[in-house]
């Protein structure tokens, strides 16, 4: 079953982001504490995807990863701790990261190893700890891991050594990455990092693997990208919240003002702002794809809603995103966007885009865009419109001028004339066409004004201080860009020391299908085979479908007709035959109806029912009452829970018409009896309409002259002729033996 | 102008078209792009496209016959492409062929991504599994052959 319901018109406001208030306030999602407790990874936790490029001083993302092994040891006299970590950095391959972007809580300590595919360090798991005298003894973990092979993981391990008494050993350690994740990035086609959201956007819909690539218009993913590029809205964030794809692309689209469209099937991203051939945003007078009139309207096909006042009103925007020093912590910061002298006591809506927002000017523009379009666009419309060459040629976010002429008075006509964007398509089995528009205002130079407002809109620029003076915590300076180290472990087949599961162990792979037709879906759907039963004869008729074809009637070769006693010929019932159903036919204690059906009105009479058997079979007598009616028996076999006390019925069989009179086929024999030939005539009683001689060809034969019905029942005469068998001389005679009854003819 | 429709609907994957079929001319195999259609009595619910989330697909009605079946079992179990084209044109000018000068109206490219229906009609819903519902991503998750026992802290 199929639900077409068309969404109501006063939600496209809010289907396309023009109006998409956030339903919870909290802190930015980049205001993580320094200090907390080191996390650790579980079981069917996310893969974190850390996907940034820090360019021209603008970028990267602070992550603070999970760890999956650790050990931790004691020096026997001092107490001293050492604590060693094995940390999943992200997904993929990253770049070596420098020492001074390596953090345990605030501080740059520690020594480090990163590596790719393999586990990083050599130190083995464990708790290692022993009481010291005089000391309070380390209250560490005890199950400190195993290990595991780190496929296609970036991986990270820790080692640093903290004083009796320290309280930082479980600090959350911290990596500034400044190049994430390598992917191929669609812009230069060169593997490396990437702060392009359409990169990450591509990435995980084909590593989800839930739209193929043939679903994905590459075209338009590359313009998308060249517009975020060229209009600085990058992606520097880590991806481990686990989420719906769909919503994730939609949503993540509003924050880089992009639109995620589905254009003849495919999936693009598509810039919300008119952009110029070099990917700017478009200042100038915008051109619109087709203007609608009068002309393509269909009846009722005018619709419009207006944006509400709540979602109108003036209000100050808090964008909040995240300033990234380039040789300290960053942290989450807040820039209030609004128009002058509005909500300057609010209302506030808050937009955080801290988790993937390195850049004032990306908060600060989509903040104007968010506003731009409160402010101006002040309604919706639906269009219900003929079909016509725009069926095939426009797509969503295409800009179309609708001009309705409106007349209220001969001398005063006006005009509904205003530029709208495409957001919603619906093409109609009928060929009409359904648009759902936004306005899409303009100034008097035909110039979109939210793409002014955003192209005007500039950061303040200033740079905060994180707010930390003293630094003597880092043991690592803060200067140096020397490469973590490389050192880790590539496991033996059988693990070495460690106890990583192999593949096999962890792992079922049931054997793939055979079937060269059909290997994922089965067999074709024939049923199972079945073959003869044991006791069927051989050689007989095999039943309709073969053997593995259940009992079915409906399949039968021809339907059952189980009346016997009909004695014309083709077992045509007459008049004083007795008509029989034997009881094994019926084949349950039941009874047995005898009705009537008229050849030609179709309607039916109940003869009689009869209960019980006389003689092993149920009878009835063919009268003149039946003439010209054929004769149904129908089986009922006893059925208590059935209101009646029988079952349904089941049809025996149905006689041929009872004639209106008999028909006779006279059988001419010569005297030696040798025949028969048959001849129909439709006579019905023996005058003869027939003439017998005797030939004088040698030998000689006899030649009767009679009427015969040929099979579309005209008579004829004919000539059939007998070699006399008798001695020569003797002239043969016929006889005609008792008339022989014949199927009725119209 | 007479205006007609026709629909074409094609079933493909990277390599090679499995099926071809139209809609308007009964009982005939025409030829459209130099291509050969076959007649099948399907038919289009109508094509949706919109940014917002789901809703992104078309239901075409198909008759139940053994090869139709067949086909898009395949291409359910192989992830194989449907093509959906929706043509207008003057019924008056020609009835046999497809005239040169109709109209593309509507074009859509989906997987098959789902089947129901009765025993005489099944219905193919076109889109792609990128579904409304459920978590997708990021797409990898930690495993135990990836890190064994973890550390519990």
């Amino acid at each position: 079953m199929t639900l077409n319901i068309s969404d109501p018109l006063a939600l496209l406001a809010y289907q396309s982001g023009l109006s998409d208030p956030v339903l919870t306030e909290a802190a930015a999602e980049a205001a993580d504490d320094l200090t907390s407790p080191q996390v650790a990874y579980k079981i069917g936790d996310p893969v974190p995807i850390v996907f940034c490029r820090r360019v021209s001083n603008v970028g990267g993302v602070l992550v603070s990863p999970g760890a999956t092994e650790a050990r931790y040891e004691n020096n026997a006299t001092t107490n001293a701790l050492t604590v060693s970590l094995h940390l999943v950095l992200s997904e993929g391959q990253l770049p070596t990261i420098p020492i001074k972007d390596v953090f345990v809580g605030p501080c740059r300590q520690g020594t480090w190893n990163q590596t790719y595919n393999r586990r990083a360090g050599t130190w083995f798991p464990g708790n290692f700890i022993t009481t010291v005298v005089d000391t309070t003894p380390w209250s560490c973990p005890y199950y400190c891991g195993t290990s595991g092979r780190y496929a296609n993981m970036t991986t990270l391990s820790y080692v640093n050594t903290f004083p009796d008494g320290s309280d930082r050993w479980e600090q959350q350690v911290h990596v500034f990455v400044r190049e994430g994740m390598q992917v191929t990035r669609i812009i230069d086609s060169t593997l490396g990092p990437s702060n392009n959201v359409i990169d990450l956007a591509l990435y995980l819909m084909n590593q989800s693997g839930r739209i193929p690539s043939t679903l994905i218009d590459n075209t338009k993913m590359l313009a998308a990208a060249n517009f975020c590029q060229t209009n600085g809205f990058l992606y520097n964030g880590v991806f481990k919240e686990s989420s719906n794809l769909d919503e994730w692309l939609e949503q993540i689209g509003n924050d880089f003002l992009l639109r995620l469209i589905e254009s003849n099937g495919k999936f693009a991203f598509k810039p919300r702002l008119p952009v110029n051939v070099n990917h700017t945003i478009k200042t100038t007078t915008i051109d619109w794809q087709f203007t609608f009139t009068e002309d393509h309207l269909l009846p009722d096909g005018f619709e419009i809603q207006y944006i509400s006042l709540a979602d109108r009103q003036p209000i100050c925007l808090q964008m909040m995103w995240r300033q990234q020093p380039d040789s300290d912590i960053g942290f989450p910061r807040t820039t209030e966007v609004r128009y002058t002298g509005e909500a300057t006591a609010g209302p506030f809506e808050q937009y955080d885009m801290s988790q993937f927002c390195a850049s004032e000017t990306h908060a600060v523009k989509v903040g104007a865009f968010r506003l731009a379009r409160r402010k101006y666009i002040t309604h919706t419309l639906r269009l219900n419109v003929r079909p016509s060459s725009y069926n095939s040629t426009l797509e969503l976010g295409d800009i179309v001028r609708v001009r309705l002429r409106r007349e209220t008075a001969t001398t005063a006509l006006s005009y509904h004339d205003f530029l709208y964007e495409v957001e919603r398509i619906e093409k109609t089995a009928s060929g009409a066409c359904i648009f759902d528009l936004t306005h899409f205002p303009i100034d008097n130079q035909g110039r979109s004004l939210v793409a002014l407002e955003v192209a005007a809109a500039t950061a303040p620029g200033f740079t905060i201080s994180p707010g930390r003076s003293d630094y003597s915590c880092d043991e690592n300076s803060s200067s140096d860009n020397t490469g973590l180290g490389g050192g880790g472990i590539d496991y033996p087949a059988s693990g070495g020391n460690f106890d990583p599961p192999t593949e096999a162990e962890t792992t079922v792979n049931l054997p793939s299908p055979t079937e060269s037709t059909w290997p994922t879906g089965g067999y074709p759907p024939t049923g199972p085979n079945v073959s003869q039963p044991a006791g069927e004869p051989t050689g007989g008729q095999t039943p309709v479908g073969g053997w593995d074809n259940p009992v079915d009637p409906l399949e039968d070769d021809s339907p059952l007709n189980a009346i016997t006693g009909a004695s014309g010929p083709g077992d045509t019932p007459i008049v004083g035959d007795t008509l029989s159903v034997s009881a094994s036919v019926v084949s349950c204690v039941g009874r047995v109806c005898w009705s009537k059906i008229n050849k030609d009105t179709g309607e039916e009479f109940d003869i009689s029912c009869q209960d019980e058997t006389i003689e092993g079979s149920y009878s009835i007598s063919v009268t003149s009452s039946e003439i010209d009616y054929t004769i149904v028996a129908v089986a009922f076999c006893k059925d208590p829970a059935a209101p009646g006390g029988f079952g349904s019925a089941r049809v025996l069989g149905e006689t041929k018409p009872v004639p209106t009179y008999a028909q006779y086929n006279w059988q001419l024999l010569d005297q030696t009896g040798a025949g028969p030939v048959v001849s129909s005539i439709r006579k019905p009683s023996l005058t003869a309409p027939y003439a017998c001689f005797l030939s004088s060809v040698n030998p000689p034969r006899t030649t009767c002259l009679i009427d015969v019905q040929t099979e579309n029942c005209n008579f004829v005469t004919v000539a059939t002729s007998y070699f006399a068998t008798a001695p020569t001389g003797d002239t043969p005679t016929f006889t005609i033996n008792a008339p022989v009854k014949t199927a009725d003819c119209p | 102008m007479g205006r007609a429709q026709s629909q074409y609907l094609r079933i493909f994957d990277a390599t090679t078209t499995y099926a071809r079929w139209q809609t308007y001319y009964v009982n005939q195999t025409i030829t459209l792009d130099s291509a050969s259609w076959s007649y099948m009595p399907f038919n289009a619910n109508g094509i949706v496209e919109s940014g917002a989330s789901g809703g992104k697909s078309v239901t075409i009605t198909v008759p139940a016959t053994n090869s139709v079946v067949e086909a898009f079992n395949l291409a359910l179990s192989y992830g194989r492409f449907c093509e959906l084209k929706i043509y207008e044109f003057d019924s008056r000018l020609d009835q046999l062929a497809p005239q040169a000068s109709q109209q593309l109206i509507a074009s859509y490219t989906a997987e098959v991504v789902g089947i129901s229906g009765t025993f005489t009609r099944l219905e193919i819903e076109l889109g792609s599994s990128l579904s409304p519902v459920g978590a997708q991503v990021p797409p990898r998750k930690f495993t135990s052959y990836l890190i064994g026992v973890p550390l519990r802290i």
